[in-house]
């Protein structure tokens, strides 16, 4: 188990290391350190939603519902903090609680009522969404504190790195030692890997599906909290499409849609493997339409990859 | 089996090298190099803007980055493209925001660089602007809310006992609030709806449908761009509504020049993005030869009727 783990993590590293390599020849700003600055801000939000979603995965689900949490938890923040005048700290709490209610409800429809994960996601992508439109009302929601914008522009004093970067390496830390070292991670690929075995072995599979997509949701919920900090606004538009991006980060980094399979540090470099590619087209004047094309292409290829590691697993 | 995969992910690397290779053939050895970000290249406002930028360029030696994301709502998109050509190092950047405010702190980073912004067709919060310490050298593009109440008079002058419906745009754009305004403040109408129809045409359709089956007796619409206008020409028409509802739109796109000439389309705005364009490539230039700009350099917009809609054609071709 452990030696194929490695494999996976090995080729999108390799996979991103020769990206790197060979944009940084065809590029020149590409390979500045204000570059590499911008592509690890870049990609915070999209990690940190993969993050979540990469645990849903490994269940066998599917959550497709977090783009619109991003975009409700970030209006109810920007309604407390700017509307409400109360301090950032209740902003932030109550959009971390919305986040996981979200993400609770969707569990719960899942696990306990056995609704298609697609289908139970779907419906809140819409209730989400619907209510983000509903509160915001077309506003943007801007004007935050200094001290609630660090969280997104904030650097660690005495060099240029952000601390929104800082944050992500520590929530993928800390996702890596639980699923890599305490039970919860072991259950939650074992559920991925045969959902009726872990159950008659005794383990409460209903209570931690839940979980899984709770953190989901939380971890949305934590996006959204950088996304308004770095864009001083909360919009209701946020986040459309970002679990798409957050769904092809874990398949690039080796996450397996059946479940069971993959890493939290292969999710990692599968995210800034997407931003890398959009970073470096970009600086290369190639247009977006161009871009969601090779991306398509990316996933494309980093899925044939699984299925033909999954068939010699077969044989 | 370990080369099997490998090879695969190596494939999907030289693909994008040479999807990137392939486009970065642009010539290196101009003197001004120019990015120009916009919302999106999916209708021919942008599209028309796009050419009008490029054959200024090329008019002026300029080198020219013209870039957009996909959806008009793609905002962090459009804000990563700002940093990216902050690092690029382009001479000027030309912006049209996808969101009033959201762009401020990019265009800051812009500023810290030293790098001149110039807005085009949209406008940015100035309180939030000003408030991050931002600014900008210059917004080219119409006044919407005057461009707006040219539709408006019309109307106004020619319809007795309006009852309207708006199709209102993306919350949040300023522009599209100045539109409807424009329009609104113009007319002693009644208002038997007013709703988003995000500015697209298949959710325009929808709309128009609804709002019809609910109060049949609406005989102006006030679209705020021409998707939207065409979307609610379409459900007149399947409606079995012809002739009965007036709809005037925004920008005059090639669709609606034909609606005109069929007579389902009473009148459009035209904002001449060319001109646009070229008056913001103007404008960086002026920047960079160290002149100061007025705050708005405002660009022609015309009412397209049935009346002016040769002539319209015969010089924007």
């Amino acid at each position: 188990m452990k030696k194929k783990i490695n494999l996976t993590n090995m080729t999108s590293v390799i996979a991103l290391v020769v990206l790197c390599l060979v944009l940084s020849i065809a590029e020149p700003a590409f390979r500045s350190f204000g570059n590499l600055i911008n592509i690890f801000q870049q990609v915070t939000v999209i990690a940190v939603i993969a993050l979540g979603i990469n645990l849903v995965i490994f269940t066998g689900g599917i959550d497709i519902s977090v783009g619109s949490v991003v975009a409700f938890t970030g209006i109810v923040m920007g309604k407390i903090i700017v509307e409400g005048g109360m301090p950032p700290f209740v902003g932030v709490l109550a959009a971390l609680v919305i986040g996981l209610l979200c993400g609770t409800f969707n569990g719960v429809m899942i696990a306990k009522f056995k609704l298609q994960p697609m289908i139970a996601t779907l419906a809140m992508m819409s209730m989400a969404r619907g209510a983000a439109l509903t509160l915001a009302d077309g506003q943007t929601i801007t004007g935050y504190s200094e001290g609630f914008r660090w969280i997104g522009v904030g650097v660690i004093p005495g060099t240029q790195v952000p601390v929104q970067i800082v944050f992500m390496i520590i929530f993928y830390l800390i996702a890596f030692y639980i699923m890599r070292y305490r039970k919860f991670g072991r259950y939650i690929y074992s559920i991925g890997g045969n959902e009726e075995a872990t159950r008659l072995s005794g383990i409460n599979t209903v209570q931690y599906k839940i979980m899984a997509y709770a953190i989901s949701g939380f971890c949305a919920a934590i996006a959204s909290v950088i996304l308004v900090a770095k864009l001083n606004s909360a919009q209701s538009t946020a986040g459309l499409d970002y679990e798409m991006d957050a769904i092809a980060s874990c398949v690039i980094g080796g996450s397996s849609l059946l479940g069971g399979f993959g890493s939290v540090w292969g999710t990692f470099v599968g995210a800034i493997i997407m931003i890398v590619i959009r970073n470096g087209l970009n600086l290369l004047n190639v247009s977006s339409n161009l871009q969601k094309l090779v991306i398509g292409v990316v996933i494309l290829l980093a899925v044939l990859a699984d299925s033909l590691r999954h068939k010699d697993d077969a044989k | 089996m370990k080369k099997k995969v490998l090879a695969v992910l190596l494939t999907a690397t030289m693909a994008i090298s040479m999807a990137a290779c392939g486009n970065s053939s642009e010539g290196g050895d101009k003197d001004i190099k120019i990015a120009y970000i916009v919302k999106a290249k999916t209708d021919e406002f942008w599209t028309a803007m796009e050419k009008g930028a490029y054959a200024y360029a090329e008019a002026n030696g300029v080198e020219l980055s013209f870039q957009a994301p996909e959806k008009e709502t793609d905002v962090e998109k459009q804000v990563q493209m700002v940093e990216n050509a902050v690092i690029k190092g382009f001479d000027a950047i030309i912006l049209s925001a996808a969101d009033s405010k959201s762009l401020v702190p990019a265009i800051v980073k812009a500023n810290n660089a030293d790098i001149p912004v110039i807005l085009v067709n949209d406008v940015i919060n100035e309180e939030a602007l000003s408030a991050e310490g931002g600014h900008v050298e210059t917004y080219v593009g119409i006044d919407q809310y005057e461009a707006a109440s040219l539709a408006g008079t019309y109307a106004q002058e020619n319809t007795e006992g309006g009852k309207v419906a708006y199709l209102e745009g993306i919350s949040g754009v300023a522009a599209h609030e100045e539109r409807l305004n424009g329009f609104k403040d113009q007319v002693d109408f009644e208002v038997v709806s007013s709703q988003t129809a995000k500015c697209d045409r298949n959710e325009a359709f929808n709309v128009m449908q609804n709002v019809l089956s609910a109060n049949p007796e609406v005989n102006v619409v006030w679209a705020i761009n021409a998707e939207m206008g065409q979307g609610a020409i379409q459900a007149i028409e399947q409606g079995g509504f012809s002739g009965k509802v007036q709809v005037f739109d925004f920008d005059a796109s090639s669709d609606d020049i034909e609606a005109i000439k069929a007579g389902t389309l009473i009148g459009s705005v035209a904002q001449f993005p060319n001109l646009q364009a070229e008056a913001a490539i103007q404008a960086c230039l002026d920047v960079l030869d160290g002149k100061e700009l007025e705050e708005h350099t405002k660009t022609k917009a015309e009412l397209i009727t049935a009346d002016n809609v040769e002539d319209f054609e015969a010089e924007n071709k």
